[in-house]
């Protein structure tokens, strides 16, 4: 009997399979260490081993310190993958009678000789091929401050935040931040302090080497170990003279990790990884011993400063290598160590089929499908932000025939208070509010320009077509309101790119990003679109004039060089003399050919419904936070872009998908899913949905902030609109582009309001619906179905008719009663969730 | 709705009724309804205020309106039966109510030349026949409709008039919808009408259309009035050009429709040679006219057109005075002229556009023949620039205006007016209060006095400035000193017989500039702001001439200074009385201002003479920067309310209930006669070691002194400013002591610090007047901690640095 068993018997407590399994996750991973480096990885019993692949497969080694790790996977019949380096043999072929022209030491090749040969690799009766050149075998090219010291430094962590790479550096000594200024590294190693740093006559004893050894007293300890290549590199480099790079220097121009993709048939296992650099002469290298890896999923895999992959627990995650100012990544799945099998169920459509492919490889069983007033509560919230009515319910669950669904999502969509959602939520990425000198009379002007675009079926495309090129009086043209939003082209360009490309480039104003592929030079060329934004007062002490000014330049901060447009990971445009450079980029944005665009319309639609983006955050697409089901990314966006980005029809898509209307309860196998749409999630009503609903279900109005009464609260123009309800509920007030404005999160003083507040109380008395209800000859009974019809949209249980029963004979009056439980309804976690 | 307005405006009326000082009795006039009438027709118009039931005159600024008769309901509102004359111009004209106690605030009557229709809440859709001026309310989000039915070809005009009532910031908003219910137009803002739209087309199909006015703003309430004209009236969008010569007759050219349609009306016009500056002109067409007048320039300049007469082009020279009119027609365009300044001085160049309905957002560029820049400049007030700067004889000068956008079109026209720099003098009445019109009007008490602060401004000119009043009522005397050089303001007392009735009349003011050679004369002029926008912006105001000046009702008690016959010493303080001629039974509170002294000079904001006394005296204090000379002194008495006043007495005195004293609201202000204060020179001097003490301590502390002849023989010496828990007991001291020694005590737990701003305050009487003087100012104190002082062998307290040194240098180091 082990120490386990004893605790579950001496308590009597049986832990789940999901409990048992976090329990015992630290052994399994101290066991997982010591045993796999020990014995050679075996795949799981019953597969067949399909194919054999090295990478990188063509290697070529340019001098005597260039090595090439390799990688070999080999992939079985169900799709997993399992890194077979170690085990596997390689033979390389000699040329005559001369030696191999490289040696293949601990997983890697070494220059031995010029020449070139074919290596192969055998496992379990499958080969694999690699082509080896070696050229200059015995040089010893000068070491590159750029290509080789920096990423030594970077890889040691010294240029971090926390460290040198601070914005006024550590103890007396600045590096920039992850090395995005690596001319400014070198003045500041070799020339800011002279003969402190380097000491050219011995350089073993330069300060930085022996700082970063530890040898004398560093903040930041000991980071680099003599011995290492990082070491080396620095040393041999301060050997040279510390020079600088030269002009023609080669520069690395791009990454790659290999391999892209790996699958583990269970939570257990490594998965070696090799990074390339590819640099500006043609010429490609391993730099796997320079890059820095991350792992943005511990919990499914982790990897260590080797680039070693462990698989933790079921789940995808998304290794990320950096090296200089590129980041590419590596997709690992680990599926679960259950019994799959595919459970056979109809596809409604190409998103349920692009998902369950998903499912099927990550051995992931879909939850069974919501029952019809689940969906009918479902629907009518997410598409038109409002409860069905008791007549809407009495008309579906008496509907018969089978296409019912469908009709129900047909009738919805056509009805108005569709499009005054997504006013609502293009308003908030637009950031309407009553701030930075926007009036109240430019707010209205503002809103009702959105809201009529809308309504009047102006695609999301059209919208930025008119708003990033707007011109004009922000009276006379409502669209230039955006400019009042923010007013520097940085700010603007960094709005921009998270609201309609759904990509953050902050961190690229002051540094290269360090999780994802935007420069400084990405950011500035992005921002000098807003270069030539003229603002000027109106006549109107109310409007701002916007216009195109047709001077002003971006200028990088390194160099005050001036920075011409350049658009986001992609080509610079034609800039035509005098033309708005705005109009250009508007243009592109908003084109058909910049996916971009069409996938964070796409994702912005598709969280909506399912309550987590397949890239989530929803404005937050990176290299490091790729998506979670790429191919239906790629296709909601297609269908995006097909139906002229009219996002009706797409939301017509998601909501008949069986991936929409499957049920909130998890099965066994999706226990821990949150990302691959198994299930439906339980969502809280955002604010304004839930206050209109409470006022729906009371039969209540309410006064609103710039509305007439009886307004609904989706429509309120006024992001800073003052309202208590709306802002303990988690409001948006607009003051970022960032979805994360919108707070659906539960709070002790949203519970403290719905229970003694105003708004559910009071709207009971005013609405009174229950007195109404038993005017007209109601039975207690009667007045209970209708109260659970209104707001939840089912009818009660048994049980809960009993306990009503019961509770409701403690009361004198049956109206207070009745009343009571109208309140506990409208407490009930089961009315303020969408489910 | 709630009415924030009639809530707010009865806040007011309570609160200022309960305080008792800030109406002073005149009447108030928050609202007239409607504010708009007919030419050549008689209508009634409903007055809502305060202090009505006074009003006997209903005094316009410009003929063409009268009051026929006022019919006073309640001291809360009044009617009034008006008349337009059939040759009053059209648009707003400016009147004020006088009464017993005084004129009220400015409001406006805007004339029409339609009969005016109420708007019928109760219709949906109101038919409308012919020209006509509805008449309505908006609150927020309402929406007017009315309907007119229109014959293709047809036009179809509408104006509405909201904020140019001047009653409240209606921003409108029309549509035009056809018979379908289709939107023909809707138009927020017209450049010509501020914030007003207006919109003019040709129907295109024989039918019913709808015209909608709804708010663009938010701010809308029950008492937001909007005058809305509809018919088939000429609205031009724009005229060419924007000005013309006085005494010539010339051609202008109204667009009467939407831009990009060719429908202009020629008409000729002549103004008289005497009207100068921007004028309005009635546009009428067919017999039909339109219901706002045109604005736009009139001056004694040469008139060109910049593309008619080829001024661009060749050798074409201008010589100033000049006027240039163009129009910039394609995006981007700019327009060049050239002209030569024939004298060497100082030019001003004005564009005119922006203020007479052009789109155009002028920048001006000026070269000379070199090709470099003289001058530039974007705005000046308004979008319209004005540059000002010198030229050579016989230099050419070539000027370019462009629109900043870059936009273009027919209604960017321009009119730049080049002409030698022009000085000016006018006067005016400071702003008192910047959130109303409180000040402006002058009221002064039968056999009293009144108080205004007249102010001039002088433009590209120097010296002192005389005043002179024309039209004064009767029995009205002004004492008006000089405005010196320096100065822009200064106190001005009126007079007012004690034989004289309440009477009012708009006053002339002449303010003269003569400097040498020099001499300039200037009227009145005075900004009045009828709506108010956000962060201080204006949205309508109107510009007056004369300044109201009315005699009211006496008020029981007058005010007069004790003549001070001593100066107030610089650094220095001197107490001056003020006494109180009260009626018999009139015993409330005083409060007592100088609403005017001197620079680097002040006293307390206010002095309260309480109830039953009859004097009260006031501080001046002269900073170290104050000058030395002599300066008006003027003082204004307020009366408040009786601490003692009780509505209700107590009962325990078993008197019951007592009467209830005479209300002293609602009574004007009255003032002193104008008199003079000296400033002089200090007589003392003197000063004081720095101190350096311990805590728990006591030292004597010596200030050395030098007086003249002209201080008291007897004064009390005393240390000012010291921090807290340091005492020192006042000393007395003669004239000619050299030196006064203080008895320092710092308690244990004094602060400790240094304390620089230490003062010796010499106090004492000299014909019966309370005088003193400052000596030793920022003498230093340092407060240590017991043992801690450092100090030479002088007893001069040691700086830290200091004290290090001397360690060392005992130290033999």
């Amino acid at each position: 009997m082990n120490l386990l068993q004893l605790l579950f018997e001496s308590t009597g407590w049986k832990p789940m399979p999901q409990q048992l399994a976090r329990l015992l996750c630290p052994f399994a991973v101290l066991l997982l260490s010591t045993n796999v480096s020990a014995s050679e990885p075996k795949p799981a019993t019953g597969l067949k081993l399909v194919s054999l692949q090295v990478e990188p497969s063509t290697i070529e080694l340019r001098s005597a310190r260039d090595q090439q790790t390799v990688v070999v996977t080999a992939t079985f019949s169900d799709g997993s993958t399992l890194d077979v380096t170690g085990p596997a043999t390689a033979k390389i072929e000699s040329t005559g009678s001369s030696s191999p022209v490289v040696e293949y030491v601990s997983e890697s090749f070494v220059p031995k000789y010029d020449g070139s040969t074919i290596v192969t690799f055998s496992y379990s009766g499958l080969d694999c091929k690699a082509i080896i050149r070696v050229r200059g075998a015995n040089d010893q090219p000068p070491v590159g401050f750029r290509n080789e010291v920096l990423p030594a430094l970077t890889r040691a962590g010294c240029n971090t935040g926390k460290c040198h790479g601070s914005a006024s550096g550590k103890d007396g000594f600045r590096l920039s931040l992850f090395g995005y200024d690596p001319s400014g590294d070198q003045f500041r190693l070799t020339r800011e302090l002279p003969g402190r740093r380097v000491l050219l006559a011995d350089p073993e004893n330069s300060l930085v080497v022996l700082k970063a050894t530890g040898t004398v007293p560093h903040t930041g300890g000991g980071r680099i170990e003599e011995g290492t290549q990082a070491y080396e590199s620095l040393v041999q480099w301060l050997h040279e003279g510390a020079k600088p790079d030269g002009e023609r220097s080669i520069v690395p121009v791009g990454i790659d990790v290999y391999p892209r993709k790996s699958v583990f048939s269970k939570p257990e296992g490594q998965q070696k990884l090799v990074v390339m650099a590819r640099y500006s002469d043609g010429t490609e290298r391993d730099v796997t011993s320079l890059a820095v890896f991350l792992s943005n999923n511990d919990a499914a895999a982790s990897v260590s400063e080797a680039g070693l992959v462990d698989a933790r627990g079921p789940g995808a995650a998304f290794i990320l290598a950096r090296f200089d100012q590129f980041t590419q990544g590596a997709s690992i799945m680990v599926r679960p160590d259950l019994a799959f099998e595919c459970p056979q169920r109809p596809v409604h459509g190409e998103i349920d089929r692009l998902v369950d492919d998903r499912l099927k490889f990550m051995h992931l069983a879909p939850s069974e499908l919501a029952e019809d007033e689940t969906f009918l509560r479902r629907v009518t919230i997410d598409l038109v932000g409002l409860l069905p009515t008791p007549e809407e319910y009495r008309q579906f669950m008496q509907d018969a025939s089978t296409d019912k669904r469908e009709q129900l999502v047909d009738r919805l969509l056509d009805r108005p208070e569709v499009l005054d959602i997504w006013v609502m939520k293009w308003a908030e990425l637009l950031q309407i509010r009553t701030n930075n000198g926007v009036s109240q009379k430019a707010l209205r002007l503002y809103d009702r320009w959105l809201r009529e675009a809308v309504h009047s079926g102006m695609t999301i495309d059209k919208i930025v077509q008119k708003v990033l090129p707007a011109s004009g009086g922000s009276l006379e043209n409502p669209a230039t309101n955006y400019y009042q939003t923010e007013t520097t082209p940085q700010l603007l360009a960094e709005n921009i790119a998270q609201v309609f490309l759904g990509t953050r480039i902050q961190c690229a104003q002051c540094h290269n990003h360090p999780f994802d592929r935007w420069t400084m030079d990405d950011y500035y060329g992005f921002a000098s679109f807003f270069s030539q934004v003229g603002y000027k007062q109106a006549e109107d002490p109310r409007e701002l004039t916007i216009y195109n000014a047709a001077e002003g330049e971006m200028l990088h901060p390194l160099g005050n060089r001036r920075v011409v447009p350049k658009f986001l990971g992609a080509e610079m445009p034609n800039l035509e003399s005098g033309k708005d450079y705005r109009m250009l980029l508007a243009e592109w944005i908003a084109s058909n050919e910049n996916t971009a665009f069409s996938k964070n319309v796409a994702n912005i639609v598709w969280a909506h419904f399912l309550g987590i983006g397949i890239v989530d955050p929803v404005d937050d697409m990176r290299v490091s936070n790729p998506p979670s089901n790429p191919e239906l990314l790629a296709y909601l966006a297609g269908r995006v872009v097909e139906n002229g980005f009219e996002i009706k029809k797409l939301m017509r898509e998601i909501c008949l998908s069986r991936t929409y209307q499957t049920s909130t309860r998890r099965n066994e196998s999706n226990q821990w899913d949150e990302r691959e749409f198994t299930h439906q999630k339980i969502r809280r009503m955002r604010a304004e949905v839930l206050l209109d609903c409470i006022s729906q279900a009371t039969e209540t109005t309410d006064r609103l902030p710039g509305l007439p009464k009886g307004s609904r609260a989706v429509q309120v123009a006024d992001g800073l609109a003052a309202h208590y309800f709306l802002t303990t509920f988690g409001r948006s007030n607009r003051s970022t582009p960032c979805t994360c404005e919108v707070k659906t999160s539960p709070t002790l003083s949203q519970a403290l309001h719905l229970l003694n507040g105003e708004t559910t109380g009071g709207k009971i008395k005013e609405g009174n619906l229950v007195g109404r209800l038993l005017d007209s000859a109601s039975s207690s009974e009667q007045v209970a179905r209708e109260l659970y019809v209104r707001c939840l949209t089912r009818q009660p249980t048994d049980a809960e008719l009993k306990s009503i029963d019961v509770k409701l004979s403690d009361y004198p009056n049956p109206r207070e009663g009745l009343e009571d439980l109208y309140w506990a309804i409208l407490n009930s976690n089961e009315f303020v969730f969408n489910h | 709705m709630i009415n924030n307005r009639r809530i707010l405006f009865w806040f007011c009326t309570i609160a200022c009724c309960g305080c008792g000082h800030a109406i002073c009795g005149n009447p108030s006039l928050e609202l007239v309804t409607p504010s708009v009438g007919t030419r050549g027709c008689e209508f009634k118009v409903v007055a809502r205020g305060a202090s009505l039931k006074s009003i006997r005159q209903v005094v316009f600024y410009d003929p063409g309106v009268r009051c026929e008769r006022i019919e006073t309901t309640s001291d809360e509102q009044a009617m009034l039966h008006m008349v337009a004359d059939s040759q009053c111009s059209l648009g707003p004209h400016a009147f004020r109510l006088l009464g017993d106690n005084g004129f009220s605030e400015l409001r406006t009557i805007t004339i029409s030349p339609f009969p005016t229709i109420q708007e019928d809440k109760e219709t949906d859709k109101l038919f409308v026949q012919g020209n006509c001026t509805v008449l309505g309310t908006l609150e927020s989000d309402d929406v007017d409709s009315f309907q007119v039915q229109a014959k293709a070809g047809e036009r179809i005009s509408a104006e509405a008039v909201g904020v140019r009532l001047g009653v409240s910031l209606l921003d409108t908003t029309l549509t035009l919808r056809d018979p379908s219910g289709l939107v023909l137009k809707r138009i927020d803002d017209t450049p010509m009408l501020n914030q007003d739209p207006a919109l003019s087309t040709l129907a295109p199909v024989d039918g019913i259309y709808t015209i909608e006015i709804t708010t663009a703003g938010a701010n809308a309430d029950a008492d937001s009035q909007y005058a809305l004209h509809i018919g088939n009236f000429p609205r031009p969008y724009s005229v060419f050009p924007l000005g013309v010569r006085a005494g010539c007759e010339s051609e202008l050219s109204f667009t009467s429709s939407d831009m990009d349609e060719a429908d202009s009306t020629q008409k000729r016009i002549q103004f008289d040679s005497g009207l100068i500056g921007t004028r309005h002109i009635e546009l009428i067409e067919n017999g039909l006219i339109c219901p706002s007048p045109i604005p736009f320039r009139v001056s004694t300049f040469d008139q060109v057109r910049h593309d008619a007469d080829r001024v661009g082009t060749g050798d074409c020279v201008l010589m100033p005075p000049v006027a240039v009119h163009g129009v910039i027609r394609k995006p981007g365009e700019a327009n060049t002229f050239r002209f030569a300044a024939q004298h060497s001085g100082t030019v001003c160049l004005e564009v005119f556009a922006s203020r007479l309905g052009s789109l155009l957002d002028a920048v001006v560029e000026v070269r000379d023949q070199n090709g470099r820049t003289v001058s530039s400049g974007d705005d000046f007030d308004s979008h319209d620039t004005r540059l000002v700067f010198e030229t050579i004889a016989n230099e050419t000068y070539a000027v370019t205006i462009r629109d900043k956008r870059k936009n273009s079109g027919a209604n960017y026209s321009y009119c730049i007016e080049v002409s030698p720099l022009q000085s000016s003098i006018s006067a005016f009445l400071p702003r008192r209060n910047k959130l109303s019109q409180a000040g402006q009007t002058i009221a002064i008490p039968t056999g009293n006095r009144a108080l205004a602060l007249m102010g001039v401004r002088r433009d590209r000119l120097e010296g002192d400035v005389a005043m002179a009043f024309e039209g004064l009522p009767e029995g009205v005397s002004i004492d008006c000193p000089r405005i010196a050089s320096s100065a822009f303001v200064v106190p001005a007392v009126f007079t007012c017989d004690t034989s004289t009735s309440t009477s009012g009349s708009l006053v002339a003011v002449n303010a003269t500039l003569q400097s040498g050679a020099t001499k300039a004369v200037g009227g009145f002029e005075q900004i009045v702001d009828l709506v108010n926008g956000p962060a201080d912006s204006i949205f309508q105001m109107t510009s007056l001439d004369r300044m109201a000046v009315a005699t009211v009702n006496p008020v029981p008690y007058s005010i007069e200074f004790v003549k001070p016959t001593l100066p107030l010493s610089v650094d220095g303080t001197l107490e001056i009385t003020i006494q109180v001629q009260r009626d018999t039974g009139f015993d409330a509170p005083l409060d007592i201002t100088l609403p005017l002294l001197p620079d680097w000079v002040d006293c307390q904001a206010k002095t309260r003479i309480p109830a039953n006394k009859d004097s009260g005296t006031i501080t001046l204090r002269a900073n170290r920067a104050a000058k030395a000379g002599i300066w008006p002194l003027v003082a204004e008495g307020t009366a408040g309310l009786a601490e003692s006043t009780s509505e209700t007495g107590s009962t325990a005195t078993g008197l019951g209930l007592r009467p209830r004293r005479r209300s002293a609201d609602s009574m004007t202000n009255v003032c002193t006669s104008l008199h003079s204060l000296a400033v002089c020179d200090s007589p003392v001097k003197g000063d004081i070691d720095p101190i350096s003490v311990e805590q728990g301590s006591k030292v004597e502390i010596a200030c050395r002194l030098e007086l003249n002849e002209s201080v008291p023989e007897k004064l009390v010496a005393t240390l000012e400013e010291l921090p807290n828990r340091v005492h020192v007991i006042a000393v007395q001291v003669m004239r000619t002591d050299k030196t006064v020694k203080f008895q320092l005590k710092i308690d244990d737990d004094a602060p400790i610090g240094t304390f620089d701003s230490v003062v010796c305050r010499l106090s004492g009487v000299l014909e019966n007047q309370n005088v003193s003087y400052s000596v030793a100012r920022n003498t230093k104190l340092i407060i240590a901690a017991p043992g801690a002082s450092q100090k030479d062998e002088s007893g001069r307290p040691l700086s830290p640095l200091e004290a290090l040194r001397l360690r060392k240098n005992k130290q033999g180091l």
